[in-house]
């Protein structure tokens, strides 16, 4: 992605993509234990990490392919596997009435990643 | 005092002096203020414990460091959330009422990160269509986000921090979290007003900007009214409008920034 940036913003980028991966992998996590989710921080912030490869195999399509005909749908598909992926992850934290509250930012996380994908 | 016996058959450490009163068991769930005497015939269940009314939930028994301390904010269901939302955008009945039974943080932090989000993704968008439409190249502006992170933090911490000082400062006994939340679920309006001026219509968007102002602007007011007349109220006239135009310079900065036409580089 640093490749297609504009040259001066391409450490920005870098920077940026890194943080955002860092940062909203122990926020989420630290949402799903403070809903109190039955969760060990680190293997939540593993497991997500861990859920991103569908996200690393999209943005290497996004890499070979420019066309947004294709790499839409290819994001599309690798959001969705992710967010599935995780969800059932969380199924074992048992969040009675607050699903909600803990699935939607893991969704925003992953979404916000697929978009900056499509838009590189 | 007496010693330990050192005789081998008992292991007696201590010895009960006589001139001490036997210790003897007590009936503390019936006793009055003379203990073992009961002036009363009947005996009945203590009262349950009753907190002090208006107790504030921050009296726990963690310390702030803990993460127990703020699990206790984030002690909603799925529907709370939703209608505390609902009566963010659509401010008809009391925000506060509700909030202040059992205070979250859930709301007060997503939100805003959604709006940031939502406003850098249909900023972008529609950027990205002008752009496609005057047939340039498309080149996307990351600091967009950064910007936005940057605002409307700074403008849900700040200016409800402002709040909470000046109303607590003229005794209106307001909540930080109260205050932070009235800023917080306030931006829920914002989200899809963004997703709404995506289309490029600019006599539209400024419309859309408009509601999603008489929204929020209402909103915020009405809450910081409730918590400013819970004193003697002289600073009703004072700190309402200030609010107002923070709120519309905001407005304006978003309408600017994330909500106009692009120029094309």
């Amino acid at each position: 992605m640093s490749f297609l940036a504009p040259d001066q913003q391409a450490s920005a980028v870098f920077t940026g993509v890194f943080a955002l991966v860092c940062i909203g992998s122990c926020v989420v996590t630290l949402n799903c234990k403070l809903l109190g989710g039955h969760v060990s921080f680190f293997q939540s912030v593993c497991t997500l990490g861990y859920c991103i490869s569908p996200m690393a195999i999209a943005s290497l399509v996004t890499l070979l392919a420019h066309r947004i005909i294709v790499t839409l749908p290819v994001v599309a598909v690798a959001v969705g596997w992710s967010i599935s992926a995780a969800v059932g992850f969380l199924a074992g934290a048992q969040l009675a009435n607050r699903r909600l509250l803990a699935v939607y930012p893991i969704c925003l996380f992953y979404i916000c990643i697929g978009w900056i994908i499509i838009i590189s | 005092m007496s010693h330990a016996q050192s005789n081998p058959d008992y292991n007696i450490v201590v010895d009960v002096d006589d001139d001490e009163p036997t210790l003897e068991f007590q009936d503390f769930a019936t006793a009055t203020a003379q203990p073992g005497r009961m002036t009363t015939g009947g005996s009945s269940a203590p009262p349950p414990y009753q907190p002090p009314a208006g107790a504030e939930p921050g009296t726990s028994a963690h310390s702030v460091w803990a993460a127990e301390y703020w699990a206790q904010y984030f002690n909603v269901d799925s529907q709370d959330v939703v209608q505390r939302t609902y009566l963010a955008v659509v401010p008809k009945d009391s925000f506060l009422d509700v909030y202040n039974a059992n205070p979250d943080l859930w709301g007060t932090f997503w939100i805003p990160t959604s709006v940031i989000f939502a406003m850098f993704v249909t900023a972008s968008l529609s950027q990205g269509i002008a752009e496609a439409l005057a047939g340039s190249q498309h080149a996307y502006d990351f600091t967009m986000l950064t910007f936005a992170v940057f605002t409307i933090y700074t403008y849900v911490l700040v200016v409800g921090a402002l709040v909470y000082g000046s109303t607590k400062y003229f005794g209106s006994h307001p909540g930080l979290m109260e205050c932070f939340s009235v800023y917080g679920y306030g931006m829920a309006v914002w989200i899809p007003v963004s997703v709404l001026c995506v289309l490029p219509f600019n006599w539209f968007r400024w419309a859309m900007v408009a509601l999603g102002f008489a929204s929020s602007g209402f909103f915020i007011m009405r809450s910081v009214n409730q918590i400013v007349s819970r004193s003697n109220g002289s600073l009703h006239k004072a700190i309402i409008p200030l609010l107002l135009v923070a709120h519309a310079l905001l407005v304006v900065v978003f309408k600017f920034k994330f909500f106009s036409y692009s120029v094309s580089s």
